[in-house]
């Protein structure tokens, strides 16, 4: 199982109810390899997230194309999975039921299987013992594991994650950055993944490279490689390599942040 | 009551006997608390009935109750009771199937919203009382003019209720549905509707309640039997004591209601035992 993705001068146009037009992507080209993990960065209105949803399938480009193994892509299709921000748990389904809910649509799949399945992914998230409870009894942290999970089971060769730890407290989201390497382990499953963040230590922490992307019309200003080996230990992030590495980024992002700011 | 909650626990902790009087309290409370709000209502009810004591004028729950022993060896009384529940099922029953069906058609179309939801919002502004004569002239003077009635005016809560419940739903979760690829007929009985009943039965409580008291209305503007019948007839008749009677039956129509929706609400969202 290895994915590639080739994104060709994608741009992305949208019209306002205003009658406005926004130009939110402008050109985009990237190389997506199998078992890497790619973070997007960029102030709020870069096209970060549109870029995201254009590779998923949500969202047609404009102009150019996204090929995945040479084939455009048209829409959501079962072999790419999302974590959202908000978890989108169902509130009527325990935890169990909603880490289901993506592989209940594979008819060729025994119960027997599902429950494997959800198992598994239940013991990777660290829910064991959690299985029946809802959605609302639920830490913030332990419904993004469920969020989490629910992708995991599909068994993706592509997860898109769109700021998946934006609305958790600060320790829970360091927990959560360094834990997601083993939960997600795409060296060895040849996954990618795509990392949508606004928090540049997050994406220098967390990826093999992290694309920057200018504020509107979002391109990508730099591509830049992580040097680091995986897994991490949150003690990387004291390294002066790292400080480095994240300081050039910001000096990169810091006057698109601003524009961003007064618009 | 509050006297018992104040006791700090380290006092109450010395005697054996007030720990397990608290501990049956707490234990028990909600039926403990309704038990005598209900004992409070009917004695400051019986203690109204004291001071006036005119039965010309005001009948107290004991009067009352002697006048139901009364009346349930007449077959009149047992006809009108038939009458206006048949009136209820029906006149509900109907406004809980259209309630549905129209909400669900202007929650999925827009331009079914657009076109129909000012007319809705206008008939649910107009008085049910201005309904009743029309229906009596349409349908006659039985139960079809009644039943008419009694839907008209439940039906809108159900509609509103049932199309906010689904809109809020899709809109929570169209997201989630979209990504993983969810076939429509999958987003309709995975999401939309577990996510929607909610709102549905609390559409369908207020439609109930509502029903209940059109079955008054309805009744008023001339009818063959029922409850509002009767109450109507007791009060021309200065019969104090049975008109207490008849609403003191439509409040426990009211009631029994709403205690069954409640019911049945407990049983489809098992999930929220520990939400609300």
């Amino acid at each position: 199982m290895s994915s590639s993705i080739q994104v060709e001068q994608v741009h992305k146009t949208f019209m306002k109810p205003t009658g406005e037009t926004v130009h939110a992507v402008g050109g985009i080209d990237m190389d997506l390899r199998p078992g890497t993990f790619y973070s997007f960065v960029g102030p709020s209105g870069c096209g970060k997230t549109t870029m995201l949803h254009m590779i998923h399938g949500l969202l047609p480009p404009t102009r150019g194309r996204i090929l995945l193994d040479g084939d455009e892509v048209v829409g959501p299709t079962p072999n790419k999975a999302v974590v959202f921000q908000q978890a989108l748990l169902l509130p009527w389904r325990n935890v169990t039921d909603n880490i289901q809910f993506g592989i209940e649509n594979d008819r060729g799949m025994s119960a027997t299987e599902r429950r494997e399945i959800c198992d598994k992914y239940t013991q990777i998230v660290g829910l064991r013992g959690f299985e029946s409870h809802y959605p609302h009894e639920l830490s913030g942290g332990m419904q993004q594991r469920v969020n989490l999970a629910r992708a995991l089971a599909v068994n993706p060769e592509i997860l898109l994650m769109d700021e998946p730890f934006a609305s958790l407290d600060a320790q829970t989201r360091l927990l959560m950055q360094e834990e997601l390497q083993r939960m997600v382990d795409w060296k060895n499953s040849g996954k990618i993944v795509i990392f949508v963040t606004h928090d540049i230590e997050e994406a220098v922490f967390l990826s093999d490279v992290v694309f920057c992307f200018s504020f509107r019309p979002g391109t990508i200003m730099k591509e830049i490689k992580v040097p680091f080996p995986t897994p991490r230990t949150l003690r990387v992030k004291e390294e002066p390599e790292f400080l480095q590495i994240k300081h050039d980024i910001w000096e990169l992002l810091a006057d698109e942040a601003r524009k961003a700011m007064e618009e | 009551m509050s006297k018992i909650q104040e006791i700090p626990l380290e006092e109450s902790q010395d005697s054996s006997f007030v720990a397990s009087v608290k501990g049956v309290y707490n234990r028990h409370r909600i039926g403990i608390n309704f038990f005598f709000s209900v004992i409070l209502a009917l004695l400051t009810w019986e203690f109204i009935d004291y001071i006036f004591d005119d039965p010309d004028f005001f009948t107290g729950p004991v009067a009352v109750a002697v006048e139901f022993t009364v009346l349930v060896y007449e077959p009149r009384f047992w006809e009108n009771i038939n009458y206006s529940g048949t009136e209820l099922i029906y006149g509900f029953g109907l406004a809980m199937i259209l309630g549905v069906v129209i909400g669900a058609a202007v929650a999925f179309s827009r331009t079914l919203d657009e076109m129909f939801s000012p007319i809705l919002v206008g008939l649910y502004a107009t008085p049910r009382s201005v309904a009743a004569p029309l229906f009596i002239i349409w349908l006659g003077l039985g139960i079809a003019s009644k039943v008419g009635v009694i839907t008209l005016a439940s039906v809108f809560p159900v509609i509103i209720n049932t199309q906010a419940g689904i809109k809020n739903v899709q809109g929570e979760f169209r997201m989630l549905g979209r990504a993983f690829n969810v076939s429509f007929w999958a987003m309709l009985t995975k999401i939309i509707i577990p996510g929607s009943l909610p709102f549905l039965i609390a559409g369908l409580r207020l439609g109930y309640s509502r029903s209940v008291v059109t079955i008054m209305v309805a009744e008023l503007f001339g009818a063959e039997a029922g409850i509002g019948y009767m109450i109507d007839h007791a009060t021309q008749t200065f019969h104090v004591a049975e008109m207490m009677v008849g609403i003191s039956l439509l409040t426990i129509m009211g009631i029994a209601g709403n205690e069954i929706l409640k019911g049945v609400e407990r049983w489809a969202t098992p999930y929220r035992k520990t939400l609300v």
